[in-house]
């Protein structure tokens, strides 16, 4: 396959895993069997995601790409997991390189952090409730949970994109209602199925009515 | 007459004078200050998604069997 100069294509929806709508893909083909990707990019949580400058061969899968996340806006993010009483504010960038073996995706160290500070808050009674009756460390993180600005997150994310993925977050800052402010380092390790959780229902809010429709079809018949 | 005419008052008041000195020089302070290391909380999270969606497969099947239900 031949074209002369850059294609542009725009992509209407991509489910990967979160539903990516109204993407945009700058591709040329050079008469190699091959594509050359020299961007896409997607709208996504206020920021945008996306790869460029890959060369695809067209009869097989890439050996790696790497995602880019740029500008995400905490808030969006929160308010695409819809979890009651949680509030986030700041700005996440990050990469995640992606690298195929036997044809399934590998997240491999992939590095997300934030742009300045911002803030986290969780207030929801029971859980915070029960968290306090859990021992005095859980009780602090409730307290400090309740406002806490942060000054730093760094996260790392490793394995299988359709498998068990370890996620581990250093989260550094203070609430400034607990202990006169004092320094905080909340280190939390999570692994788990991330991939189903992203698939859950509430992430679909966000999608225009049409395209919706065809995600949860899809998804209702797991 | 003074002091100096007493050999005891000559040996007794240097010798207190530098002990008040010594002392004063050895004063201990006390501050209280919180220690400067941050509070560190470890927290470890496993996601088990599956109980919520076998939650959901039930409340699907519930609510089919039994449409009024609300």
């Amino acid at each position: 396959m031949r074209a002369e100069g850059q294609q542009i294509f725009t992509i209407a929806l991509v489910d990967a895993g979160v539903p990516l709508v109204n993407g945009e893909a700058r591709l040329r083909f050079p008469g190699d069997l091959s594509m050359h990707l020299d961007s896409l990019t997607w709208p996504f949580a206020g920021g945008t995601i996306g790869a460029s400058n890959i060369k695809i061969p067209l009869d097989e899968l890439p050996s790696s790409l790497s995602v880019d996340m740029d500008g995400l806006d905490a808030s969006s993010l929160v308010g695409l997991m819809d979890v009651p009483d949680l509030e986030a504010r700041g700005t996440l960038t990050g990469r995640v390189p992606v690298i195929f073996k036997d044809g399934e995706p590998f997240i491999e160290q992939a590095r997300i952090r934030s742009i300045g500070g911002g803030s986290i808050r969780y207030r929801a009674q029971g859980a915070a409730e029960a968290l306090r009756q859990s021992g005095s460390s859980a009780e602090i993180l409730a307290d400090a949970l309740a406002n806490f600005q942060f000054t730093d997150i760094n996260m790392t994310l490793d394995g299988p994109l359709n498998g068990e993925i370890k996620a581990r977050a250093e989260i550094k800052g203070s609430n400034p209602d607990l202990y006169n402010g004092k320094r905080i380092e909340l280190n939390v390790n999570l692994s788990g199925v991330l991939r189903d959780l992203l698939r859950s229902a509430t992430v679909l809010n966000e999608l225009p009515a049409s395209i919706r429709d065809r995600v949860q079809g899809s998804a209702g018949n797991r | 007459m003074s002091y100096r005419s007493f050999p005891v008052c000559r040996t007794i008041i240097p010798v207190f004078l530098s002990t008040m000195i010594g002392l004063a020089a050895c004063t201990p302070t006390m501050k209280v200050e919180a220690p400067d290391k941050p509070i560190v909380i470890n927290l470890n999270v496993k996601i088990e998604h599956e109980v919520r969606v076998k939650v959901e497969n039930d409340l699907d099947k519930a609510l089919s069997s039994n449409p009024n239900l609300f």
